[in-house]
Order: C-alpha cells, then structure tokens, then sequence
C-alpha cells in the first residue's frame, strides 16, 4: 500500500496533466488518471510483465482519453498540433542565476509561445522526465523529430535569456 | 561566433539535459563552450531552468490521493486481501521482472517525490577573530558549515574534521582535513589557500571543489566543480591540475579498512599510489553533481553497490549496517535522498530492490 501512494503521488500529476492535453477538460482529465491508476491496483501481479510501467501508463491514458472523446462525440484523429498543453506549474522557486522574476516571465512566455508539437515534447520531456524512446512511442514519432523539436525550444528559451542580458547590460 | 557553432552547442546541450549525448558529444560540448566563453552563462541558465522542478502541492496530492482510494472501494476493489496476498507471493514490487519499471520509477521517486522539502541549513559557525579555535570536528549524523575569516565558506560532511592555524587568514591559508569538505574559497591571488590531507595537498586560489578524504574509504576524491586547483600527489611527488567538472581519484595511502573486511594488501607505501582523472557524475536530470549533492543535503549516489551506498548512509544517519544477505551487497544503486528520515530512504531502496530491512536501534539489519 505504501508502495502504491508512492507510485500514485509520482505518476498522477503527470498522468492527469497528459490526459488533459487530449480531451481539455480537468474533470475528465482527473477521471482518467484515476481510471489508469485503478487499473495499476487491480492488475497488479500481471503488470510484472509490462517492460516500462511509465510509459505503460502514459499510453494507457492517452488511450483513455481517445476513447472518452469518442463517447463525447468529439473525436478527432490523434494530433500533435490540436493538443492543450499546460504545465504543471510555471516554474518558481530560481536560485542563483534566475534572480530576477522578469527574467523568469521571459522565459515563461517563450515556453508558452512554442508551437503546441513543440510545447508536448518539451513538456514531456523536462517536467514528466520521458526519454527520447519513450516520447517517441507515446506520441508515435520519430527520434530525430524529438530531438530537432527540442533544440527549437532550447533556442527559443536561450533568445529569452539573451534579450534580458543585453537589456540589463 | 558562428551561427552554426550556436546551432550545435543547442544540439549537443540537448542531448545531454536528456541524457543521451554520448561521450564524444559531451567532449565536443565542452571545447565549443571554451571555444565560446560568452555561451557558458547561457548554457548554466539553460540547464538550471531545465532542472526546475514543479513546487509540488503535497496536501492537494495527498487529498487527491484519499479521494482517489475512496472512488477505488466504489468501484469494488479490495484492500483486505491485500496483506495476505503479500505472505502468500512475496509483494509484487520485490519481483525481478519489475525492477527495470521500477528502477526508472526510483529516478522519478527521488526526483518528485522526495524533491521539495526543504532540507535544513545548519546555522553558520562563525569564527569570531577573538575566540579562535583550532579544530572543528562533525560526529556522524552531523553536517555543519563554517565561515572562514578570508571570506571562505567550508562545508564539512559528516564524521570529518577540520584543522587550522591560529594564524589562517593572516600570512597564509592553510588548512588540515580527515574525512569530507566542500570548499568555497574566497579569491586572493596573493595568498592561496592550501588543503592538506594525508595523500594530497590541494592548492588554489579561489574556487569551488569538494576534498573527500575518510581513512575507510580506498580512494581520495578530489572534486572541482568550477575554477581551477592543483593537486600534489604526495606519494608521486607530482602536481595535477584540475579542469572543472573533473575529479582526482588517488588511491588512498592510508587506508583503513573496516574489520570485516580485512584481506592484506601489499602496503602503499612502498609503491607508487594509483591515480586517475575522471568527469564528474550528474544524475540524469540534476544540475549538482553527485560528488557535490551532500553540501544541498542531498545523499546522493549512482552506480554505487549497496556496500558503498550503507557506509555513506552510515556517516549520514549515523547508523551502522549489517548485512545478513550477502547477495544484496552487490546491488547497483541509484538515487538522491533530500530530507528523507532514515525509515523514508530504507523504504524507497526496499521498494525498488526488493530486500528487506529493520531498525534496532542505531543498527540497520538488512536481510
């Protein structure tokens, strides 16, 4: 049980923040993630088999969420570019370098400016920890796209931090 | 600079917030940032807002969680069973088919989970000029951070001790080490601040390194996380210079090795000491080193044996180790403890590795 609320307290922020990129509801969203991590207690000896729980779960909600917009009547093919992408939070708490809260609004404006394909990997990948393979086979796509997409949004966060050094300097 | 040079410094810092730059990628990082000193700045911001983690609302997760099991029993599922289940099959999460799940899990557990509590900062000692000491000394379990006169910050690890002169700070800056410090020494190109320790002496004039010297450990580690220092190698009578990001490993002159363990080996002294550079280990997606976490009060270790991993735990619970089951000795660890209590961390390595634990007391019996 204690090893169950470790998984949850780990998994469903994420779970739920994905399912709600898919169907754009908090509520469903929530139903989903708690659907998945049901389904974690009630198959727990048979999940021994599953390779990569984590991404198991992942493309266990996107399945989820592709079925509940079916129910709803607002199915639409799995894209990229039609998903709602929010953080979990913005990203406070700065040491050191990011002294200065109008650097970090920079920096939150050009990660919420990305193109939404760009915006799901990055968050995929900085705030869920995903690796290259396992965004690559949840979102059916390739390696390489990742990893170009990911430099896009490196760059567009690096031209943030630029334009207020220069301006301070 | 050229336009392509920043294109792949993106790239290549890509990849290695990702984790999946390869060594040459990694070397081929490193030369484009001396290559182009103005991008280092940017890369720090860059891996640091990488590294942020969401501030976690643990309340809302817990009542999210509660409200979560409620829905759970509506739907029928069984919590009872769940006990004897366990005597019956051993727990589901102790199998070996799981550990690879599991083991990612860790990561993602040490990374959220244990994440946001802030770890407690000892207060300063602050060497006043009047009431100068001469020594300062951690027990195990305790960590303290001390305020030189020049301007200096040390850190000192758990069962460490610090020596210094009562004129430090005045003609020159010296200071004697057993045991672990992390150095943050203030800049004074006039007088350099010098670490001795029984296998080496570490020279520099202002820096940040971490000095790990116990008698019990085989290797002494010296950890340069930025600047530049020098390191004598007394047994070689040589001089190694540090670039940051890289470590000196010099095998350890003397040695102590703990009772259990003793098999004979031919004495140092009378040969020339092993020693080698290697790059700093990072946690995939930390921004502190390994070597340098405990300073964050974060215990923190990868690819360690459970061996290695029980004396650190040792010195930071203040706790002595016994293994009754051999075989979990060898077990490769990885993972980063923030303020978790003794119980927490022992819980989350069960949880992934499967063994078992009990407290008696100041002992931990793993079997």
């Amino acid at each position: 049980m204690a090893a169950y609320k470790k998984l949850f307290h780990c998994l469903f922020p994420s779970i739920q923040n994905f399912a709600f990129s898919i169907v754009k509801s908090r509520q469903l969203a929530e139903e989903i993630a708690s659907d998945v991590l049901m389904e974690v207690w009630v198959r727990r000896l048979k999940l021994m088999e599953v390779a990569n729980l984590r991404l198991y779960l992942f493309t266990s909600a996107k399945n989820a969420s592709l079925k509940k917009l079916k129910q709803e009547n607002r199915f639409s093919p799995f894209s990229l570019d039609e998903l709602q992408v929010e953080f979990i939070s913005d990203y406070g708490n700065p040491e050191e370098i990011l002294n200065g809260s109008e650097l970090e609004k920079k920096v939150q404006e050009a990660i919420n400016e990305l193109p939404t394909r760009c915006k799901i990997i990055y968050k995929l990948a900085k705030e869920d920890k995903l690796r290259y393979s396992e965004i690559a086979e949840l979102l059916e796509i390739s390696v390489k796209t990742i990893d170009n997409q990911l430099v896009i949004a490196n760059k567009k966060i690096i031209s943030a931090i630029k334009y207020f050094v220069r301006k301070k300097s | 600079m050229f336009q392509s040079d920043e294109d792949r410094i993106l790239t290549l810092i890509t990849r290695k917030l990702m984790g999946e730059a390869t060594s040459s990628e990694l070397e081929e990082l490193s030369l484009l940032i001396a290559d182009n000193p103005s991008y280092e700045i940017l890369i720090q911001s860059l891996t640091h807002i990488w590294n942020t983690s969401p501030a976690r609302d643990e309340d809302f997760l817990e009542a999210t969680f509660l409200a979560h099991i409620d829905r759970m029993k509506k739907n029928g599922c069984d919590f009872d069973t769940y006990e004897q289940e366990i005597e019956a099959k051993r727990p589901w999460y102790s199998s070996r088919k799981l550990l690879v799940p599991v083991f990612s899990l860790l990561a993602v557990v040490a990374a959220f989970f244990f994440w946001p509590r802030q770890a407690s900062v000892n207060t300063p000692v602050i060497i006043a000029e009047k009431e100068i000491k001469n020594e300062i000394s951690t027990r195990n379990g305790n960590r303290t951070r001390i305020q030189l006169l020049d301007g200096s910050t040390v850190w000192l690890n758990a069962g460490s001790k610090l020596d210094y002169g009562k004129d430090f700070g005045g003609a020159k800056r010296e200071v004697y080490l057993t045991g672990e410090a992390f150095f943050d020494v203030a800049k004074n190109p006039e007088k350099p601040f010098i670490i001795h320790t029984n296998a080496i002496d570490v020279k520099v004039i202002g820096t940040q390194f971490n000095v790990r010297c116990y008698p019990t450990d085989k290797m002494v580690e010296t950890s340069l996380i930025k600047g530049s220092v020098e390191v004598l190698v007394k047994n070689r009578g040589e001089k190694w210079v540090l670039r940051p990001n890289e470590k000196l490993l010099v095998e350890n002159i003397s040695y102590q090795p703990l009772k259990k363990e003793r098999n004979v080996a031919e004495p140092v002294r009378a040969r020339k000491v092993f020693v080698a550079i290697k790059p700093l280990t990072y946690q995939n997606n930390d921004s502190v080193s390994v070597e340098a976490a405990w300073v964050k009060n974060w215990l923190s270790f990868k690819d360690e044996s459970f061996a290695e991993v029980a004396q650190k735990m040792e010195r930071w619970f203040d706790v002595e180790f016994e293994f009754r089951n051999e075989s979990v000795k060898e077990l490769s660890m990885y993972g980063t403890f923030t303020s978790e209590s003794l119980q927490q961390a022992l819980e989350a390595l069960e949880f992934s590795f499967g063994f078992k634990y009990a407290i008696q007391g100041k002992k931990v019996i793993i079997y």
